[in-house]
This record gives structure tokens, C-alpha cells and sequence, in this order.
């Protein structure tokens, strides 16, 4: 173990050790591997975007495309159900039109 | 070319402002990282960083303060942000190796050897960066950018958005803490 002494000495010398530190350099090319970057990315979100446009209007024409199809086939329900109707003599309104006998 | 003349130049895409302004802030910003980060290769990525920031935000600058207090803030800001995204993959690490996430490799930052510092004093400065990493973040930034940056206290108040009293006294309790700290550890080190 040390002496306080030679504590008080070590901590004043670790105190003062980082003078220097502020005279370190950016590698060189910095400014090339920022551009680099910079275009990456510019082009990654580029293409993320792309994607996310064509993912949105692929997901819109399905959309579309389903409530087409549902109202064509409500129409050939609504069809059948009234011609399957007429056959039985089924006609809901019929009871309204009936008169009494 | 004025602070203002780079702005106006990088907000109307002129790549040769923007080029000026990076080499004219590239060494400090770095050497800012640097001294968080303790590795060069995550220095060297947060300076990039901060400079990408920089390209996006311009537009926000009001040139309340200097464009170099700017820059070194968003330094700061950049590296601060990577020491607490370290410490949370440190916190989840163990539940990383179970899942076996090899990306999270837990590197020895006590052993850096600060670049700038003078090979007598590289072994004494390790010891003091590891002792200054455990500092509160206010602290610690106002001793770092006072003692590795060689910033005025003026500086240190606008970079830090604070008052100069606020500054000193930050760095009053910083040199406080750190002369304790050291002081148990020289007492305790059974190496010497």
C-alpha cells in the first residue's frame, strides 16, 4: 500500500495525463466515407420508399378489386334469391297485396 | 466563408459548403466522440453521424449560438445517446446470448489508450477516463470538453446550453468526485 503522500502525488499526475488529448485528427478521407454514407442511405430510403408505394397500391387494387366482387355478388344473390321466391310463390310482398277473401 | 455564407450554401445544396463545414469541424467533433466513446471505430461512426444531423437539420440553426457550439452539442448529444444504447445491450446481454445474437460483443474499454495523449501518461489517462466515465453525464461533459477539448468555460456554457456559474460548479463537484474516486482506487490497487 502507498503512503498518503505518494497517493496525493500519483492522483495530481492522473489528474493532469489526458493534456494532449484534444491535438487527435479525424482519419483521413473523412469527408469520402461521409459522402459514402450519406448516398447509401439516401438510396436505401429511396427504395424503401419505392417499396412501400407499391406495397400501398397493391393493398388498395385488392381492396378494389374485393368490393367489386362483393356487390356483383350481392346483385346475382339478390337475383336468385327472388326468382327462387317467385317459384315457390314465395313473394314477400304478397301478403300485403292479397286482399281478404 | 462566415458561418452564415456555409448555412445559406448547404441549405441551397451547395456540396462544396458542406464539404468546408466538415473539414472544418471533422477533428474536434471526432476527438469530442473520442473521448466518450473510448473506440476509435464507434468515434469515427458518431462523427459521421453528427455531420448526417447536421446535413438534415441546417434549416433549424437560428444562429443563436456559434455553428461550432452547434456541432459540438449535437457531439455530445450523439455520443451520450450511444453510451446509453451500449449500456442497455449490456442490461439485455444476457438475454441476447440465449437467443444467440452474436452482434452484441461486449468490448474492453478500460483498456483504450487515448491517441492524443503522450505515451509516458497513456496509462494514468486510461485509468482517468474509466473513473470519469462513471461521473453523472453533466459532469462529465463539462470536464471532458474542459481538459480534452481545452474549451473555454464560455464555451462549455453555450455547447451545454447552461449557465458559467452552472460550469464551474460542474466542474468543481467533477474534480471533487474524480479525487475521491481515484484516491480508493490507489489505496485499494494491490498492482503498485
Amino acid at each position: 500500500m502507498k503512503s498518503n503522500k505518494n497517493i496525493e502525488k500519483e492522483i495530481a499526475k492522473t489528474m493532469g495525463s489526458l493534456e494532449g488529448a484534444s491535438d487527435i485528427k479525424a482519419k483521413p478521407y473523412f469527408y469520402t466515407r461521409l459522402s459514402t454514407r450519406m448516398e447509401e442511405r439516401q438510396l436505401r430510403q429511396s427504395t424503401v420508399w419505392n417499396w412501400s408505394l407499391a406495397a400501398m397500391i397493391l393493398i388498395v387494387l385488392i381492396n378494389v378489386i374485393s368490393l367489386l366482387n362483393i356487390s356483383t355478388e350481392t346483385e346475382e344473390n339478390v337475383d336468385a334469391i327472388d326468382l327462387m321466391a317467385s317459384e315457390y310463390s314465395m313473394k314477400n310482398d304478397d301478403i300485403y297485396n292479397s286482399t281478404l277473401e | 466563408m462566415t458561418d452564415h455564407e456555409l448555412i445559406s450554401g448547404i441549405i441551397d445544396g451547395d456540396e462544396s459548403a458542406f464539404k468546408r463545414l466538415v473539414e472544418l469541424y471533422q477533428d474536434k467533433t471526432y476527438s469530442i466522440c473520442l473521448g466518450y466513446l473510448r473506440n476509435e471505430e464507434d468515434a469515427e461512426d458518431t462523427a459521421q453521424e453528427v455531420f448526417i444531423e447536421l446535413f438534415r437539420s441546417i434549416y433549424k440553426f437560428k444562429g443563436e449560438s456559434g455553428l461550432n457550439t452547434w456541432v459540438y452539442r449535437i457531439a455530445v448529444n450523439k455520443s451520450l445517446e450511444l453510451i446509453r444504447k451500449r449500456k442497455t445491450k449490456k442490461r439485455f446481454g444476457f438475454l441476447n446470448s440465449l437467443f444467440g445474437n452474436e452482434d452484441i460483443i461486449e468490448r474492453n474499454y478500460a483498456d483504450f489508450k487515448h491517441p492524443g495523449v503522450q505515451l509516458e501518461n497513456k496509462e494514468r489517462a486510461s485509468v482517468l477516463l474509466t473513473h470519469i466515465e462513471k461521473l453523472p453525464d453533466s459532469q462529465r461533459t463539462a470536464f471532458q470538453l474542459h481538459k480534452m477539448q481545452e474549451m473555454s468555460y464560455q464555451e462549455i456554457s453555450d455547447t451545454m446550453n447552461t449557465s458559467l456559474s452552472s460550469v464551474e460548479s460542474l466542474i468543481f463537484r467533477a474534480k471533487k468526485n474524480l479525487q475521491k474516486s481515484l484516491k480508493y482506487y490507489y489505496e485499494n490497487d494491490k498492482t503498485q
